[in-house]
């Protein structure tokens, strides 16, 4: 298990209802599942959408954390 | 910024677009083609009237815009490239992103100029959060 800080961005922050929190998991796919559980229906839905950088690289679900990570939730991009 | 490079300007700003600005960055005596892309806010959206309109960046935007410029101008004949596009709190008529490309020919800048806009609404970190008349609300591009 590692921990570390959640970063939300845009309609995952909204959803949230705060930019950042502490997480405790093994994998992404964990805590990414965690935090759908713990914010509910919108936010799973939400995550369900979105990309996920972990110390600022695009990683999926089977990710392996390391202590002191920082986990970026990016929703879909919608610039023009 | 403007590096020397076929890459004349790349930003991500709060202040008001200029489509002279771009267009100014674009021009070189070696061009034939100029193509511009303008994207404003438009007052509809899915039958919906919108109030307002809000774009907000991840702080990697810049590096990402490059990363998408830097493709674009490797796999076309690029002899200038700009683009611009807006953050913060919007309204109908704003405009929100502006691209050009300049080229010899008319053919490549249109294709090099699609490329640009495309790959930019795809893959550059930018989040549209739209008001609606209504009262309600949407982010962009959530299903």
């Amino acid at each position: 298990m590692a921990t570390g800080t959640v970063r939300f961005w845009a309609a995952a922050r909204a959803a949230a209802g705060k930019s950042e929190q502490a997480y405790d998991g093994a994998t992404l796919g964990s805590v990414v599942d965690a935090l759908g559980a713990e914010h509910g229906p919108e936010l799973a839905r939400i995550l369900g959408h979105c990309s996920f950088l972990v110390d600022g690289a695009r990683v999926g679900r089977d990710f392996q954390l390391s202590q002191g990570e920082v986990i970026e939730v990016l929703p879909p991009f919608a610039g023009g | 910024m403007a590096d020397g490079s076929v890459i004349r300007l790349l930003a991500v700003r709060e202040q008001p677009l200029s489509v002279d600005e771009v267009l100014a960055a674009v021009a070189d005596p070696a061009a034939g083609g100029t193509v511009v892309f303008i994207g404003t806010v438009r007052d509809e959206d899915s039958g919906k009237s919108v109030d307002a309109l809000g774009y907000s960046a991840h702080p990697t935007v810049d590096d990402a815009l490059r990363t998408v410029a830097e493709r674009v101008a490797a796999e076309h004949p690029v002899i200038a490239l700009a683009a611009v596009h807006r953050v913060g709190d919007l309204v109908v008529g704003d405009l929100a992103v502006v691209v050009a490309v300049s080229c010899a020919h008319r053919g490549d800048a249109f294709a090099a100029a699609r490329q640009l806009i495309d790959d930019l609404k795809s893959t550059v970190p930018i989040w549209k959060h739209q008001t609606f008349g209504d009262g309600s609300d949407e982010w962009v591009g959530l299903p």
